[in-house]
């Protein structure tokens, strides 16, 4: 549809860019968000991407991927009203969620064919701080979709594939391959946009989580001394 | 000079054949329609049937004899009476206090509709249009009291223009005096009384109600009921009418010309109904959150598809893609000759706002858990809470809906649940436990978990996190058996 004659005049000062629009305010959002672990942060050069796919290779489920993610998640939970966990292997318990905005989780289990359809809904309302889901099947185009609904309306989207197709490359903002040393995560960058390749780094997840850490038994011992009572023994009365 | 009367005496004749074809050939023999009552007797008909000799309160046989063509209506009050109450519904836009008089009367107070119209001609002129449109005969009048509106327009006074009645009052009580007793709504044994008593016109009665003997003698010999009436006709006293408030519902239904088999052709006989819900509900500022379409076939066979939206909405596009969505898991249990749109409960609007910096157009978080809901179904989407339990099972709980506006009410207690139960819990919790069939390492534990000894499902375990041979982090459990189980996962 062509424009009016005025409105052609606002256009070609916009495009000139002399006139100031208020709504660039929030364009300015940060490049990244901090993960919340000082490694990750440090060699990721900031943390997560602020928007788009981030996929997470685990090589099991259960060495620790969602507490790689709690923090930013938590720390995103307040910025929309909605976060969403899609397609979850088990019950996701509301204990490690986020505990401050319980209200705003929202959780679903779609059926297979309809999983591309809600994580499409999920992002185009920009109503979702963030999106973790798990899912194995995932095509080119599918990815290239979502990828770019999530950054049209600035949506962090976790994706966990538990047995991914390793020669396909996704284009997505991020892609992790998460192994297991004794304190954390081994964290291999396989893809990243807009950086330099990134050398394997470990994160240590046993300041936030301690007691999922196994420790060497010495080093327990070491760290608690106090826990151990001396039996009592009569003292004779003071004072003489 | 407060009450406008409107009488529509042939209410069902003029929904059976349209008031152009009564107009266009007068003088036709044929289309002859009449209504019948309960004793058989004529008690509507239109021209042609007029034409041909038919009468008002003729025999059945007789109309039949007179014209062989003439096509008969069973008299149906039920039908007239919703008819009434359409007409109530749609007259409400133009004037606030109706009231429903007699079966097929309706009484408009004007007094009160005059400080926004300024004068009764623009108001008149308003509620024309209104009538205009739904194509019926209706007898118009004014009067003083409620009934004597009513009575004037039955007994089709309408010798001087309404705007001019209104000007003057001066006609009034002469057209009053002049009526026939036989006029008034009374029974014949009343007329009967009446007339023995010498009074024929209402002019008698009322001479003789101004003097205090005369009222005590009428008041022996007709009884306090019909002197109420006459009363009330001539304006001595009004009684207070019930006014017509309209339902906060919303029905309407379409009768299909072909039948339907596939529920994706209902969409546009339904789409028609919407935007009739949308502009209604646009009149009364109000919207819905659930919706009925009730799908009737031809045996009388009705199938219900219920709509839900997560918020309220009036939109007929918004509703229409909802419907588009459920329409897909819906299977038409027989072929569909007509559709009923029932909205059952209006909500009030309420506005909400948007940050005006916001780049991205956040559609709200109820649009979208509506469409997920539609597409979904309630199973798959569920919203988690907290409850004050210590049995891994118990200590939380989903509910089905997440209703976004209740959501934030329970958030005080989930707080304070959150903040008593921060323990060791696993992320990913298993619905059954899984025995334990491999290596582990003890990592941290025991935690004794007793209870629920109260109820069917008690609980002893001492719990331990542990990992396995691939380095998973587990929440494994030994039962009072001494087995083993693993029921969660710490992802």
């Amino acid at each position: 549809m062509p424009h009016p004659p005025p409105l052609t005049t606002l256009q070609s000062l916009k495009e000139q860019q002399l006139i100031w629009q208020g709504r660039r305010l929030s364009e300015q959002k940060p490049a990244c968000l901090a993960s919340g672990y000082a490694a990750f942060d440090h060699a990721l050069s900031g943390g997560w991407p602020a928007s788009g796919l981030v996929e997470l290779t685990p090589v099991h489920l259960g060495i620790g991927e969602l507490r790689l993610l709690l923090p930013v998640v938590t720390e995103l939970a307040g910025t929309r009203p909605l976060q969403a966990w899609v397609g979850a292997p088990a019950c996701l318990t509301p204990h490690n969620l986020s505990v401050t905005s319980l209200e705003r989780c929202l959780l679903i289990w779609p059926k297979r064919q309809q999983m591309h359809w809600v994580l499409e809904q999920l992002l185009a309302s920009a109503c979702c701080s963030t999106v973790v889901c798990w899912m194995d099947e995932l095509s080119l185009a599918q990815a290239r979709r979502l990828q770019v609904i999530a950054k049209e309306s600035g949506t962090l989207v976790f994706v966990i594939r538990q047995q991914p197709d390793v020669s396909q490359s996704l284009p997505v903002s991020l892609r992790l391959h998460l192994g297991v040393v004794d304190n954390g995560l081994k964290v291999v960058v396989l893809k990243r946009q807009n950086g330099w390749p990134v050398a394997p780094f470990e994160v240590d997840l046993s300041d936030r989580f301690p007691q999922l850490i196994e420790r060497k038994r010495r080093e327990i011992v070491a760290r608690q001394p106090d826990n151990v009572l001396s039996f009592p023994v009569c003292r004779e009365p003071r004072g003489e | 000079m407060r009450w406008l009367a409107l009488v529509f005496p042939q209410l069902q004749l003029d929904s059976v054949c349209p008031v152009t074809e009564q107009v266009q050939n007068p003088d036709a023999t044929t289309g002859a329609v009449v209504v019948i009552d309960g004793g058989q007797q004529v008690c509507q008909l239109n021209a042609q049937a007029m034409a041909a000799g038919i009468r008002p309160g003729m025999k059945l046989g007789t109309a039949s004899a007179l014209n062989r063509d003439v096509s008969f209506v069973q008299h149906d009050p039920g039908f007239e009476r919703a008819r009434a109450l359409e007409l109530a519904e749609i007259c409400y836009q133009v004037s606030a206090n109706i009231a429903f008089l007699e079966p097929d009367a309706l009484i408009f107070e004007v007094s009160g509709m005059l400080k926004l119209y300024g004068c009764f001609k623009h108001y008149w002129r308003d509620l024309q249009q209104v009538l205009a449109a739904q194509t019926l005969h209706y007898k118009a009048a004014l009067g003083h009291s409620p009934l004597a509106a009513c009575v004037l327009a039955r007994a089709g006074f309408c010798s001087v223009p309404l705007e001019q009645q209104f000007a003057q009052e001066g006609w009034l009580m002469p057209a009053l005096d002049a009526l026939q007793v036989g006029q008034l709504d009374i029974t014949p044994r009343q007329q009967a009384q009446l007339e023995r008593l010498g009074l024929s016109r209402l002019g008698h009665v009322r001479s003789l109600l101004q003097k205090s003997k005369g009222r005590k003698e009428l008041a022996q010999r007709l009884g306090r009921e019909l002197l109420d009436y006459l009363d009330q006709v001539l304006g001595h006293h009004i009684r207070p009418l019930d006014y017509f408030r309209p339902e906060d519902v919303f029905r309407q239904s379409i009768l299909l010309e072909h039948e339907l088999h596939t529920s994706q052709s209902l969409l546009f006989p339904v789409k028609n109904l919407l935007q009739h819900m949308q502009a209604y509900l646009q009149r009364r500022a109000c919207r819905v959150q659930h919706l009925r379409l009730l799908l009737s076939g031809r045996e009388g066979d009705t199938q219900v598809i219920a709509l839900s939206g997560a918020e309220p909405e009036r939109a007929s596009e918004v509703w229409l893609s909802l419907l588009q969505l459920k329409l897909e898991s819906v299977q038409l249990s027989a072929p569909v000759t007509a559709v009923r749109l029932e909205a059952l409960k209006l909500l009030e609007e309420h506005v909400c706002t948007q940050d005006i910096f916001e780049p991205v157009r956040a559609s709200s978080p109820s649009q979208l858990l509506g469409r997920l809901q539609a597409r979904l179904g309630d199973e798959a989407l569920k919203c988690v809470h907290l409850q004050g339990d210590h049995r891994p099972e118990h200590a939380f709980r989903y509910s089905a809906l997440p209703k976004y506006g209740e959501l934030k009410e329970g958030y005080a207690d989930d707080s304070h649940y959150s903040k008593c139960s921060l323990s060791l819990r696993p992320s990913l919790l298993f619905e059954v436990p899984v025995p334990l069939s491999e290596g582990i390492r003890i990592v941290h534990g025991p935690e004794r978990i007793q209870s629920g000894w109260w109820s069917d499902t008690p609980v002893c375990r001492d719990y331990f996190v542990a990992r396995n041979t691939e380095q998973q982090t587990l929440w494994v459990f030994r039962d009072a058996q001494r087995h083993w189980f693993v029921h969660g996962l710490f992802a």
